[in-house]
């Protein structure tokens, strides 16, 4: 048979081994030979990675179950640990060792847990310093209307925490009397091409959108959440097609529990 | 609850950053890891093999497997949790495949899946709500096409044995399982969202 007739073969095939692969539906023989051919096919593997994707998330889908501490304990002994055991440090190729202090940046878990703890409007403030006169200016009057929204409010605020693309980014979402928040965070990186931030109020565990923002230049936000938060566990803010989306795509880049 | 403080700068790191520290040997990073996707590990491979104690033994291999080969995990392949299930999954059609008393009965679609309390904790909830999107995906397929994803996710079954089982030509089998992961992406696109990585 001919290398064309081979392919045509291949491609007429295509469609339901995708998604039996993609399933893991294929026997050993079957995955080993469409793997191979694939390999020679990178026009295919886009809609192999998309039926995937779909097939991925079969996993989330069984109701939900609580393992037994057990498992916890014996997994930890057989990677010679304790949940308490001490940050390893090591060497990487380079020989530079690494650590989680390491990771949380200069100054180690001490200056990011103070830099969680305190940072706030205060931060925010000062790292308006380094932003042009115009932008200090259009900031300066989102940071007024926080403050006075604080002052007014006597609702108190709650620490947002950065995390993944923005595990530097921190802030408070300051709350006011009519149970209206403000949203002021300092280091969020820009939103990635064709993307928006947007905020999200959980109420019983289900997000509502509560409007899209982008951070002005230096990172520093504040932004008026959207909707009630009466009753609300969390607001959270992740990152979104333009236009923003009416269910959250991905993980949370900040996050601030209300509980 | 009170978190102590070595344990809670664990909580500070996201995915990502908690499986570097897991190539590099940290125990601690790998609990963090344990405690964010240990019951979803978990619940998937009760699923799958229908016993707590196979469940177990499965997502022990599993995280052991996380534990040694975390240095190849490839972010742009998907996310961490995808590839901690995934493992799961693997493992737990091998085994499905491998047993010689496979206990595998003809599944009926799982019935309407309770509703899942909401978590005091932030990312629980937030993992807890992406379930409740693939959930309502699933709902709005036909039950024929559920009933063969379900078969070969869930119970390992092969697109031919699904065909013999359920006494359908193999084309039938293999379009319903086409057609049924078409129509999870286009639930989520349909709605104006990506598909969850």
């Amino acid at each position: 048979m001919s290398g064309a007739d081979d392919t045509r073969r291949f491609d007429e095939r295509f469609e339901d081994l995708a998604a039996a692969y993609a399933l893991g539906a294929l026997t050993d023989e079957e995955r080993r030979e469409f793997e191979a051919r694939l390999a020679e096919r990178p026009d295919l593997q886009a809609e192999v990675e998309e039926l995937g994707a779909s097939a991925n998330l079969l996993a989330l889908a069984p109701q939900e179950h609580e393992p037994s501490p057990d498992l916890r304990r014996n997994l930890l002994r057989s990677v010679g640990g304790t949940p308490e055991a001490h940050p390893a440090a090591w060497e990487t190729s380079g020989g530079r060792r690494v650590t989680i202090e390491r990771l949380l940046g200069p100054g180690g878990l001490a200056a990011a847990a103070a830099v969680v703890a305190v940072v706030g409007l205060l931060a925010w403030a000062l790292s308006l310093q380094n932003a042009n006169e115009d932008l200090r200016a259009e900031v300066g009057e989102q940071r007024r209307e926080a403050e006075s929204l604080r002052a007014e409010a006597g609702r108190g605020s709650h620490e947002l925490r950065g995390s993944g693309t923005a595990e530097t980014a921190h802030g408070e979402l300051v709350l006011t009397e009519e149970g209206r928040a403000v949203l002021v965070a300092e280091g969020l990186p820009p939103a990635p091409a064709g993307k928006v931030y947007e905020a999200w109020v959980l109420h019983d565990g289900v997000p509502v959108p509560a409007g899209l923002f982008e951070p002005r230049e230096g990172g520093a936000t504040a932004a008026t959440v959207e909707g009630t938060l009466e009753g609300a566990e969390a607001v959270a803010v992740t990152v979104e097609p333009e236009g923003g989306s009416p269910m959250p795509t991905s993980d949370p880049v900040l996050t601030a529990s209300l509980a | 609850m009170m978190v102590d403080k070595k344990r809670q700068r664990y909580l500070l790191l996201g995915d990502e950053d908690l499986i570097v520290l897991v190539g590099g040997g940290d125990a601690g990073a790998f609990a963090g890891l344990y405690d964010r996707h240990g019951r979803a590990a978990y619940s998937l491979g009760y699923r799958m093999l229908g016993e707590r104690q196979a469940a177990e033994d499965l997502v022990q291999e599993a995280f052991l497997d996380v534990w040694r080969a975390a240095d190849s995990f490839r972010a742009e392949k998907g996310s961490v949790r995808t590839w901690i299930l995934s493992i799961v999954h693997n493992r737990g059609i091998d085994q499905l495949r491998s047993s010689a008393s496979r206990r595998r009965v003809r599944e009926k679609v799982e019935a309407t899946a309770p509703r899942v309390q909401p978590s005091e904790a932030f990312p629980e909830a937030w993992r807890n709500s992406q379930r409740a999107q693939v959930r309502g995906a699933l709902e709005g397929l036909p039950p024929e096409q559920l009933q063969v994803l379900e078969l070969a996710y869930f119970s390992g079954y092969t697109h031919t044995e699904i065909s013999e089982l359920l006494d359908l030509p193999l084309g039938t089998v293999k379009g319903r399982m086409r057609l049924g992961l078409k129509k999870i992406r286009d639930h989520f696109e349909g709605q104006g969202m990506a598909v969850p990585g």
